[in-house]
């Protein structure tokens, strides 16, 4: 099963007075190029750290992350 | 490859595997060169494996040093769970090709009765491609994604 796991954090940001990456790394605790890894889908970040964005955007979970299985 | 969203760890492993390829490369031309030519005794060998270790290290301080000056403020950063996780992977896959080549060389000692140069010289080999491999799987992970 190969799966893919969209996000919405690049739109989150915008509607966050434009918040930068960096700034969401520093909350969040991770390296803005592993943000920038993540608004490219390419990193899946640990369920902590998906929670953390969550978080700081003040949304559910599957308001930034969705997953979509292909079979 | 815009190198702002490349993570000072990318750059270093970068870093690292130039060096260590180029270090290496090196050495075991100069030490074939010496088999070849059947010049090359034992203290000869530790002499070139010394210099090899030592100019390895100076080219890492320095090298490191110019990769973390050219961002001070990346190099700074704490490493995260990405890069702990591409290490983890990468230390993985390092370790079977490591465990591979020593199984391998040891057969080899068995078999061919291979001379102490022949064997240290492999086993040199051994941890130069396991590292290799180290960083070539963390670059691959980087650029790949995961």
């Amino acid at each position: 099963v190969k799966a893919h796991i969209s996000n919405n954090i690049r739109k989150l940001r915008f509607e966050n007075d434009e918040m930068s990456q960096q700034a969401l790394a520093d909350v969040v605790g991770v390296t803005r190029q592993t943000v920038f890894a993540i608004e490219k889908s390419k990193y899946s970040p640990s369920l902590e750290v998906a929670f953390r964005i969550a978080e700081v955007f003040e949304v559910p979970l599957d308001e930034v992350f969705q997953y979509t299985s292909k079979r | 490859v815009n190198l702002n969203n490349v993570t000072f760890k990318e750059k270093s492993t970068w870093v690292s595997l130039v060096i260590m390829l180029f270090v290496y490369y090196g050495y075991f031309s100069r030490v074939l060169d010496g088999f070849l030519n059947n010049s090359l005794n034992k203290g000869e060998n530790v002499g070139l494996f010394i210099g090899a270790v030592v100019v390895l290290v100076i080219f890492q301080v320095v090298f490191q040093i110019i990769a973390a000056l050219s961002n001070v403020k990346d190099a700074d950063q704490p490493t995260d769970e990405r890069d702990r996780l591409f290490a983890v992977k990468a230390g993985n896959a390092s370790g079977w090709v490591l465990s591979g080549c020593v199984l391998t060389i040891a057969l080899l000692i068995f078999v061919e009765d291979l001379n102490s140069i022949w064997a240290a010289n492999l086993l040199v080999l051994a941890l130069v491609i396991s590292q290799v491999v180290c960083y070539i799987v963390t670059l691959f992970y980087y650029r790949r994604g995961y």
